[in-house]
């Protein structure tokens, strides 16, 4: 059975890779599932075999958090292993279909899984973050010498934003953006968007944040669409969708009761559409600049 | 670093235009955009829905 969340489209869109999960005592994720997301036919699955040999005991995967296509057409993909607090860096080469997994873990701890949220376009670099405005790109070798000498501490990735990932602006890698982020303590983790902030990731491994956009108040979920430089969140009241474009902060320039409260909010990439999403609706919106 | 251009000041016109309801799971529905806009995956604990998302938009089109 597929599992709602924690898949990721490859970056040509080509590709669905999803957490495929078993239902009976609770929610348990097994394995992954690669998709093409044209047709929805299954590609492959790695899991059962090969899969539970290399993992067995190692917790059930949370979710998939990036994939990239590397140069010579290996994937990266982050994965999540939260029992045992590991975020792990998948290899694996579609051309022998899937079958070569060169797992290495790149960091652990209470929350790591989300907390390397991104790999580069070649495979080599991670985007990670260990406090909240601590950002910092690793190459994986960095990564995995710092797990060799155990140098992450238990609690280093308690806390951190909601990395949006290396953004291609342009013709480099040199910019990530992500909508920041506070979490709450007690193994209670708590989501709360504050701050939109870009940092230049040409210069690891400290990157120095620029701060874009600050909500008056936190807001429990948002979107962010670079392309249009435009924010969709829900407000306060969570039945209601709000649309702020990036230089004015103040208040919304949109806003529209969706009837229901709102569990989370995606703008499309070309911003003209926005998914709100409550218990059981997903409810499409258009979205127009007026005078465009 | 590249700064990012000022957007045109106006507001938008936001509307509601579709609602696609499924059954209650215990998981709220999730959707993700492909990279390029153009397909939506959405889901729920028992079912995969992949969606041209540009047919789907021309269905809004008034």
């Amino acid at each position: 059975m597929p599992s709602p969340g924690n898949s990721v489209f490859s970056p040509d869109g080509q590709r669905l890779i999803y957490c495929e999960a078993t239902f009976g005592h609770g929610f348990r994720w097994d394995s992954l599932v690669v998709l093409n997301a044209r047709t929805g036919t299954q590609i492959a699955e790695i899991g059962n075999s090969q899969w539970n040999k290399r993992w067995s005991g190692e917790g059930e995967i949370q979710g998939a958090f990036s994939y990239q296509i590397a140069s010579d057409s290996r994937i990266a993909l982050t994965i999540g292993l939260p029992r045992k607090g590991l975020t792990c860096l998948l290899i694996l080469s579609e051309s022998k279909h899937f079958n070569e997994v060169d797992a290495r873990v790149i960091c652990k701890g209470y929350g790591s899984p989300q907390s390397v949220s991104s790999v580069s376009r070649d495979g080599e670099r991670l985007l990670w973050s260990s406090t909240i405005y601590n950002l910092a790109v690793k190459s994986v070798s960095e990564f995995l010498a710092d797990v060799k000498a155990d140098s992450f501490g238990a609690d280093t990735f308690s806390a951190g934003p909601q990395l949006i990932g290396f953004a291609p602006l342009g013709d480099d890698e040199v910019y990530g953006w992500l909508l920041a982020t506070r979490r709450g303590g007690g193994g209670r983790l708590r989501t709360t968007y504050e701050e939109l902030v870009i940092g230049d990731v040409s210069s690891p491994p400290a990157i120095p944040l620029t701060s874009l956009f600050r909500f008056p108040k936190g807001r429990s979920a948002a979107s962010f669409c670079p392309r249009q430089e435009i924010i969709a969140s829900v407000g306060e009241n969570s039945r209601r969708l709000e649309l702020w474009t990036m230089h004015e902060s103040s208040a919304p320039v949109a806003t529209a009761d969706n009837g229901a409260d709102v569990e989370w909010v995606k703008l499309s990439s070309s911003g003209d559409i926005l998914l709100a999403c409550n218990a059981a609706t997903v409810g499409a919106w258009t979205l127009k600049r007026k005078g465009a | 670093m590249k700064l990012w251009s000022r957007t045109p000041k106006g507001g938008f016109d936001f509307k509601k235009k579709a609602d696609l309801s499924f059954k209650k799971t215990g998981a709220a529905p999730w959707a993700e955009f492909s990279p390029g806009g153009d397909m939506i995956a959405m889901w729920t604990a028992r079912e995969l829905t992949l969606i041209d998302a540009v047919s789907w938009q021309q269905r809004f089109q008034p």
